[in-house]
């Protein structure tokens, strides 16, 4: 019925329920549903209302020390008792004001802010219980003096509103067991305190609702600026690679058609007279074509595997042969730097079950990176090790290295793209994450280990997928 | 003999500018992998020309070692042609200062052309 009636006054009030999806919340107990959420909730309010907290209860304890003179005034045959009640109660207010100083207060501020509330009601009962007739009447003000303190005090309005109960309902124990109290006093004293209670506690309902409208308000338009900005990154990533991918595709065909159209033109004579000339320029044609079809391939394989397309053409191979195989294509790349390419391995022969082709030109990758970042002179080693589940293939440099920042970002697509027309280093992009996704096709993991000035070293576990012939 | 001074990185295209202008057209060419040290040579060298591929892989972009060269006062009067693979950047490199933008995949006609043009002295640096 509880519920039934504040969702009819919300419905009144919102024309859209802001409550729904992850931030759905229980209206009754005010809690959102997912806890995660609620935690969150509950240590973003406390930690920037923990100033205000702190104020109110300065303040409640301030108020609650100065009604001292109303006690020597009205009660100076019990002040003692009236100053032990205070002091006590005082007590657990600076109590309060000290947690919130610790880290965790969120965990625990609302059980200890209602405790410290309570026993501000309580002092006030015990003053009543304990003062002298007739001015004793006068107290029950107090009461609604705190309530006002829990609703300042940012209380969950179920503890603000049972302490309400709690407290009247002593209150009335109180004046039937042993308070001598005009009856005319007990009726507009409860009405007062009735009246308050119920007052606070819708208060203290809305202040909390809006609260957490607010929140979620403030969630959701930073989850759509973080959509907006996710999408217009996206669109600036692509709009580069596009450019990168243009300059990649362009530069083979430079050499195609130049090439093509020297042999068209007969730039070195005749053809029948320089035959050795123009089969060079042939040679520089296939080479180009063939590293166009590389790149077609790769950008169509990673565009496959990010449609979950991409499947591996399964079948035994010797990894000793690919890789010996992959280290003679790099024959003459670069071939200004002197490179030294040395093959590390104890294994003479090491069958695997996986997709050649692909993994040879992940291996391919692996090595045109180690050459371009090595100086002229060093070595790129490859080493093919037993592991317990399968093999490990490492390619290592001793070229400038890979900064922290960069390790884990040229594993993603296109991030090599970012600053076309100034960016270091020739290529799509593509090659690193091609050799990713191929890995984790044939259910192996790709690691870097890398410092800067010393080299990097890339580690290509490939465990055995199905059948091993040793 | 007419001089050229290339920039050039990518190997395909070192071997398309030796066959074509050194050995078929007998120019005397002179390439450089990487931009550092072209204004130096260039001084130095006294070319006919230069051709300067733009987006290059270097520290400094292209847009500004075409700015930089034609603020140059013993440099600008050499005609600068500056082939990209880039689409799309040539109202960019033109705006920079070069005096001639060819984009890759090049005709090897419209380049022999080019440089027979720089040659006659019908084609002259913007200064």
């Amino acid at each position: 019925m509880l519920k039934a009636l504040i969702n009819y006054v919300l419905s009144k009030m919102e024309k859209e329920n802001p409550f729904s999806g992850i931030f759905s919340l229980n209206i009754v107990a005010l809690a959102f549903s997912d806890p995660a959420i609620e935690q969150h909730f509950t240590k973003e309010r406390v930690d920037t209302s923990k100033p205000f907290i702190r104020l109110t209860c300065i303040i409640a304890i301030l108020y609650y020390s100065a009604f001292l003179f109303l006690d020597v005034y009205l009660q100076s045959g019990i002040l003692y008792q009236c100053i032990v009640i205070r002091g006590l109660v005082v007590s657990t207010t600076i109590y309060a004001i000290f947690k919130s100083y610790q880290d965790d207060f969120y965990k625990y501020v609302n059980r200890l802010l209602a405790f410290s509330v309570f026993c501000a009601g309580l002092g006030v009962l015990a003053i009543i219980a304990i003062s002298q007739a007739p001015l004793t009447y006068l107290y029950y003000s107090g009461l609604i003096m705190v309530f006002i303190f829990a609703v300042f005090v940012n209380l969950k309005y179920q503890h603000s509103f049972l302490i309400s109960v709690f407290t009247i309902t002593i209150y009335n124990i109180l004046l039937f067991v042993c308070v001598d109290m005009e009856n005319l006093h007990i009726v507009v004293s409860n009405v007062f305190l009735i009246s308050g209670a119920l007052i606070f506690a819708v208060s203290s309902y809305y202040q909390e609702y809006y609260l957490r409208r607010s929140y979620v308000m403030t969630r959701c338009f930073e989850k759509e600026q973080q959509a907006k900005e996710f999408a217009e990154a996206a669109n600036r990533a692509k709009t580069e690679f596009l450019t990168i991918m243009n300059h990649e595709f362009r530069t083979p065909l430079t050499t195609i058609r130049a090439n093509s159209e020297m042999i068209d033109l007969e730039v070195f004579g005749s053809l029948a007279e320089n035959q050795g000339q123009y089969k060079e320029l042939a040679g520089h044609i296939k080479k180009s074509s063939m590293h166009l079809l590389e790149l077609i391939n790769q950008t169509l394989d990673i565009a496959k595997n990010n449609a979950g397309m991409l499947s591996v053409q399964e079948h035994a191979f010797d990894l000793v042969a690919m890789l010996q195989d992959s280290l003679s294509l790099m024959d003459g790349y670069e071939a200004d730097k002197h490179i030294h390419l040395v093959f590390e391995s104890t294994l003479t022969e090491a069958m695997f079950n996986g997709d050649e082709q692909r993994l040879k030109q992940a291996i391919v990758n692996l090595l045109s990176n180690a050459i371009k970042f090595s100086k002229t002179g060093q070595t790129v080693t490859v080493i093919l090790e037993r592991t317990d589940d399968g093999y490990a293939v490492m390619v290592r440099d001793e070229g400038a290295g890979i900064p922290d920042d960069d390790q884990e970002k040229i594993f993603r697509p296109f991030e090599q793209s970012r600053n076309a027309m100034t960016r270091k280093h020739d290529g799509t992009g593509l090659g690193l994450p091609f050799v990713k996704q191929i890995t984790e096709l044939h259910r192996g993991t790709v690691t870097l280990h890398s410092t800067l000035g010393k080299g990097t070293m890339v580690r290509v576990t490939l465990p055995v997928l199905r059948k091993v012939v040793l | 003999m007419p001089k050229i001074l290339i920039v050039e990185d990518n190997e395909g295209c070192i071997r398309i500018y030796r066959n074509l202008l050194e050995k078929a057209k007998g120019y005397d060419v002179c390439i450089l992998t990487k931009p550092d040290g072209v204004f130096e040579k260039a001084k130095e060298w006294q070319p006919h020309c230069l051709i300067m591929d733009i987006g290059l892989c270097a520290s400094i972009s292209g847009l500004d070692l075409i700015k930089m060269f034609k603020a140059d006062a013993a440099l600008k009067t050499i005609p600068l042609l500056c082939i990209t693979a880039f689409a799309n950047v040539g109202d960019q490199i033109e705006a920079a200062g070069a005096d001639v933008f060819i984009p890759k995949p090049f005709s090897i006609e419209e380049l022999l052309k080019t440089v027979d043009d720089v040659m006659t002295g019908k084609l002259k640096a913007r200064g």
